[in-house]
């Protein structure tokens, strides 16, 4: 869109004069005195150009976003209200934007790091940078046979669908190895997989029509703002508000009812739960016999196995409560889940979301509008992935690509044999301060021949990296975005040039498969040149025309456009399991190693040496590392703390910002206390996030301990973050 | 009489999450340290049981201003609606006004040398718009309200807000109601 | 709150010329037997700390060019009330200092200039006399400035007496003395009442009390110089150039030390405990 506007300062002044004027005296002395009252005229008058962007965060929201443009330069982003779910507001990450644009600490050209972490950097140039990198990958061909030395990690910095082109960078030259897997919410993937087929949920705007909303682990107040509008709308319309969290999070805040459960426990809350509503008849017979299968063997699972003092027991929640909020849950239509990604990060996690499920299987919730249980979808993302399917070059050696575990990076890199990894290409992550066992990641990458990251500022994996190539912010280039959560599709205008020497990834792809064919013709089949708005286009398919409603891409450029129905997941009870039917009993889930039915697994338990649980949750400033270095973000906030509950603290003797380490047997962190009875006593939190000149990463602490799921769906477990267990002292 | 318009800060709708804030800070492009508006956080048990609160606040555009009264230099005027404007062109920067505000509004621009503050998007307002930070909040926690109007449940002060006795700000706080809580700390 | 150093000194400076001149005034018309040259000297050297005081003052403002302008708004603001009342004493101090040196007739102006002067010192107490500082809202900074007036003032008149060979009087010190022990017992009542006020008044008291700054202006600005001076007049050694500049100094630096610490403890009224 090229709108243009017109602003004017001629009607502030005018305002401003006018309202001075009561305090004028007259007389040379006094003008004198009082001169400056009347501004300066200036009669400035600029034209401004207005673009629509797509925020490619990692995030539910993923916005649909207004930038304002003046002479080449971004004068500030606003939502696009054109979207219903977003309805004009963007979060403060969104609001930061032009500071990450035209923040001071961009990385504005390559650069070549003589001794890896030294901080040793020189300015290079591209072809420079060009150049040693194809040099370093043909040299490793040469030497192994085949390009699988050479490891890529991309993953979440950036969602535009063009920047899957960065995967499609690598096939271009060969096998090669990959970081596979997702390291956020996989185990839950798996669960809502064996049960429904696949993951899909209820447009979140349909969240208003539910009368009955249990928000499980998840915190859209901090993650999903804009969910949390609908959230407020819906209680204001009188749906009861539940939230269940180890932690009184700020969504828990907003809560008609807040339960305290003991983490990890989930799947028991859910079949004591289960087991009430079996017991009275509150379940949906007709829904589950013409839906389910396995709905005999879940009660009778249920019958044998569990009760409601076992689940009282298990969770730390009275007995009478699970009886009320089963009763509730089972008596009030529509009634919803939304199952957070926190609560599935435990080595039980997708069996609990498998058991949340199961309830809203039992009481006839699923296919409704205002029902369901809610975890994400991808069905908007149907597009070509253009970008990402290259084809391989003939005769580049090894059979093919070959997958290391995402979640378990640093050893897996290591360990990794024939051929060994010798070289990183990092895109759109920061596993120096995101992946957990930060001094493994550390010794994978020191173990290298050549190490380059793609990023905008000097992160931690940018230090620990030979060369950095800058790139551009999603304002500097076109792309496309579409969520995991709503089902709104924003096309991501280039709305300013490129800063400094930075480009879009797919450029770098091009124009290093142009060195690489000098260097050796035929060592890779990445284009060497393109339109980056064309291959905008080329992401469309029909299936995304059709689902949207359009019939050219370029249509949305009036704005973003919403998926035309099936906004209610399973509404026509077509399940995507090998039955066709909601399985309550899967025997995919068998074939994977679990049991068959949604059961309890028991949870990890702290140890005597660590007793306390570590729950790292995402941080509101910020999505991963992105966002919390940005000065306007430590304006707010610029030191990370570790939560404690008083009676904790009391004992340890810590007091508001105390120093206090926190240890494993692998690691330790540093950091001031918070005093909070929002954690509970066997709890203490830690904020993941990345803060600029801080020695802060939460991740020295936390082990790579898989979750249960994640297999199926995402090629690797995910992880279980919140399975954490650690001591403290006062320093 | 003219109306007199003021912040209704709803603080049940308020979840602390800084759009507010960061909305105002893009619109203005304002250096990092300066903070028209901010979010504070509420003492955990402000409200019976403990919960995350927060009371948005900016410029309380009084209706007794003691930065225009304690401004030498007749950089601060207050308009016909209410709102306090601060004057850049007029201000010399003696921080007078910084010392007077019971709300730490007036902030020195370290580049300008000057003081600033929130003028509640005055010149959107005259265009019809809504202040950033109103059209920025993704939970409609932020209104602007003629101050004769009975709001229900608008009340002048929240637990920590300095007595409003002292200049009278023309900002209204909806309090936050906190829910039943089962928790394992008892 | 940031040390103020230029508003320290220009608060201190201009009480301590408004001291001097009621000083020089007094005894020029109590005595009469200050010589016309002794007078130039020390009225210059009023001029000097009064114009050194509104040239410091200025290293306080972002745009010190333009202080011209701060006397707009004497409606209301007791900074522009401060910024005109100290003009106009300054401006009478040169008038009293040229009719010393021409030796024309300076009763006049010294009677207005010392009544002026009791004007200034209150209105630079009242600019701080802000609701939103509790400690300072009330009769203190107003005491205060006076004391500093009284203490500093004389004895910065009778270092300049003393350069000129002017033999001082022993009831010059019994005023300083007066003004001084005041001083440290209102300043330890003040304090007392401040810790007992139980909101964030008592922080500026616990503040003040637990800076080295404190104790360094008890030791430096009060209990020294009494030390002297009672000294001075057991022995009856006010003649002595030596010990009144001793004393001057330790007086001059004990209240630049409180006045620092006067502005450096102030605490505002919070926001939500912030």
């Amino acid at each position: 869109m090229k709108q243009k506007s017109v602003v004017s300062r001629r009607t502030f002044l005018k305002g401003a004069a006018a309202t001075v004027a009561t305090v004028s005296f007259g007389g040379t002395f006094f003008d004198f005195l009082f001169s400056g009252l009347s501004p300066a005229v200036a009669a400035e008058t600029n034209i401004a150009e207005l673009f629509r962007s797509a925020c490619p965060r990692n995030c539910y929201d993923t916005c649909a976003i207004l930038s304002t443009v003046q002479d080449g330069v971004l004068k500030k982003v606003e939502g696009d209200p054109a979207s219903t779910y977003t309805r004009g507001t963007l979060c403060a990450k969104g609001f930061s934007y032009t500071r990450s644009v035209y923040s001071p600490d961009r990385i504005k050209y390559p650069m070549r790091q003589i001794g890896r972490g030294s901080g040793n950097w020189q300015r290079i140039s591209w072809d420079e940078a060009y150049t040693e990198i194809a040099q370093n990958m043909l040299r490793l061909k040469r030497e192994y046979g085949s390009t699988l030395p050479i490891c890529l990690n991309k993953y979440s910095g950036n969602f535009d669908i063009m920047h899957y082109g960065i995967e499609g960078m690598l096939t271009s030259i060969g096998n090669t190895t990959r970081a596979t897997g997702t390291p956020c919410w996989p185990a839950g993937i798996d669960a809502q997989t064996f049960d429904f087929g696949t993951i899909v949920c209820n447009d979140p705007e349909d969240i208003v029509n539910s009368k009955y909303l249990i928000i499980w682990g998840a915190n859209p107040a901090w993650c999903s703002v804009h969910s949390m509008y609908f959230v407020k709308e819906a209680q204001q319309r009188g749906c009861k508000i539940v939230v269940i969290d180890p932690i009184l999070t700020q969504t828990a805040s907003k809560a008609d009812l807040y339960i305290q459960i003991k983490s990890s426990t989930d799947g028991a809350l859910a079949l004591g739960m289960a087991r009430y509503i079996l017991d009275h008849n509150l379940y949906d017979g007709e829904w589950l016999a013409k839906n389910s299968k396995g709905a005999e063997e879940f009660f009778s699972y249920l019958k044998n196995n569990i009760t409601l003092e076992w689940a009282a027991e298990k969770t730390g929640i009275p007995k009478h409560i699970i009886e009320m909020l089963a009763r509730e849950y089972a008596t009030t239509k529509p009634a919803n889940i939304w199952i957070g990604y926190g609560m599935q990060r435990h080595t039980n996690g997708g069996q609990n979301v498998r058991a949340i499920d199961a309830l809203a299987a039992v009481t006839g919730n699923i296919g409704k509008s205002g029902g369901g249980a809610q975890y994400a979808q991808l069905e908007t993302w149907g597009f070509k992935y253009h970008a990402m399917s290259q084809t391989k070059p003939v005769n580049s050696g090894g059979k093919e690509d070959r997958a290391i575990n995402i979640n378990n990076f640093g050893a897996e890199v290591l360990n990794a044999q024939d051929p060994p990894i010798k070289m990183l290409w990092i895109a759109c992550r920061g596993p120096m301060t995101q992946d957990p066992e930060t001094a493994v990641v550390k010794k994978a990458f020191e173990g290298m021949d050549l190490v380059v990251t793609a990023d905008l500022f000097m992160t931690p994996t940018v230090e620990m990296s030979d060369i950095v190539l800058p790139v551009t912010t999603a304002f500097e280039t076109p792309g496309v975005n579409v969520s995991y959560w709503h089902y709104w599709m924003s096309l991501n205008e280039q709305a300013i040039k490129p800063m400094y020497e930075s480009k879009n990834d797919i450029t770098i792809a091009m124009e290093l498969s142009a060195k690489l064919n000098e260097l050796k013709q035929g060592s890779c089949t990445f284009p060497t040149s393109g339109d980056l708005q064309e291959w905008v286009g080329k992401e469309f398919s029909e299936g995304i025309y059709k689902q949207f409603g359009i019939q050219d891409w370029k249509e949305l450029k009036k704005g973003p456009v919403k998926a035309k129905g099936s906004l209610i997941a399973w509404q026509d009870n077509k399940f995507r399991t090998p039955s066709g039917k909601y399985e309550l009993w899967s025997a995919e889930a068998e074939k994977y190693g679990h049991f068959p039915l949604p059961v309890y697994v028991e949870e990890m338990q702290s140890t005597e040496q660590y007793p306390l649980r570590c729950i790292t949750p995402h941080w509101k400033l910020s999505i991963h590392s992105q966002f919390q270095n940005l000065d306007w973000m430590a304006a707010v906030n610029n030191e990370p703390h570790i939560e404690i509950h008083p009676k904790v603290a009391a004992k340890y003797h810590i007091k508001d910002n105390d120093a206090v380490k926190m240890f494993n047997d692998i690691g330790y962190i540093t950091l001031p206390a918070k005093i909070t009875e929002t954690v509970s006593p066997d709890v203490v939190a830690v904020y993941e996030t990345w803060y600029k000149n801080k020695n802060f990463n939460v991740n020295y602490t936390v082990k790579a301990i898989p979750a249960d799921m994640g297999k199926k769906a995402t090629g690797a477990p995910g992880i279980a973050f919140h399975d954490n267990f650690v001591a403290i002292q006062k320093v | 009489m003219a109306k007199k318009i003021g912040f209704l800060v709803n603080s049940d709708r308020c979840i602390g999450c800084h759009a507010c804030e960061l909305a105002c800070k893009n619109e203005y492009q304002q250096e990092p340290e300066i903070r028209w508006r901010k979010v504070y956080p509420l003492k955990e048990d402000s409200f019976g049981r403990v919960a995350r609160g927060f009371a948005s606040l900016a410029c309380n555009h009084c209706e007794d201003p003691a930065c225009l009264k304690a401004c030498p230099v007749i950089a601060y005027t207050k308009r016909e609606d209410g709102i306090v404007m601060h004057s850049k062109e007029r201000c010399i920067g003696c921080k007078n006004c910084m010392l007077a505000c019971p709300y730490k509004v007036p902030e020195f621009n370290k580049k300008t040398k000057k003081v600033e503050k929130c003028h509640m998007c005055a010149m959107r307002q005259d265009k019809g718009e809504k202040p950033a930070c109103v059209a920025g909040c993704p939970m409609e926690a932020i209104s602007v309200i003629d101050i004769a109007d009975d709001v229900a449940g608008a009340e002048r002060s929240l637990p920590g807000f300095p007595n409003a006795a002292i200049t009278n700000p023309t900002t209204r706080f909806i309090k936050p109601v906190v829910g039943r809580q089962v928790r394992r700390d008892a | 709150m940031m040390g103020e150093w230029a508003l320290v000194l220009f608060t201190v400076l201009s009480q301590m010329a408004a001291g001097a001149f009621i000083t020089l005034w007094v005894l020029d018309t109590v005595k009469g037997n200050i010589k016309e040259a002794t007078g130039t000297f020390v009225s210059q050297g009023i001029v000097l700390a009064m114009g050194l005081g509104l040239l410091t003052s200025l290293g306080h403002l972002g745009h010190p060019l333009e202080a011209y302008r701060a006397s707009a708004h004497f409606g209301t603001s007791w900074l522009s009330r401060e910024v005109i009342v100290f003009g106009l004493f300054f401006f009478l101090t040169v008038v009293y200092y040229w009719q010393w040196r021409t030796g024309g007739a300076r009763r006049l102006v010294g009677i207005i200039g010392s009544l002026v002067a009791l004007l200034a010192v209150p209105t630079s107490g009242m600019v701080y006399v802000l609701a939103a500082i509790p400690a300072w809202n009330n009769f203190g900074p107003i005491f205060f400035f006076l004391l500093t007036a009284f203490t500093l003032g004389p004895l910065y008149t009778a270092v300049l007496l003393t350069l000129e060979q002017y033999s001082l009087e022993k009831s010059l010190f019994q005023v300083v003395i007066a003004a001084l022990a005041c001083s440290c017992m209102s300043y330890v009542l003040y304090l007392s009442v401040l810790i007992s006020a139980g909101d964030v008044a008592a922080l500026t008291g616990w503040n003040t009390m637990l800076s080295i700054t404190f104790w360094l202006r008890l030791f430096i600005g009060w209990i020294a110089p009494l030390g002297i001076l009672g000294y001075i007049l057991a022995q009856q050694q006010w003649h002595s150039s030596r010990y009144v500049i001793l004393t001057f100094a330790l007086v001059l630096i004990g209240e630049l030390l409180g006045r620092e610490l006067f502005y450096a403890s102030a605490v505002a009224l919070t926001m939500f405990g912030l």
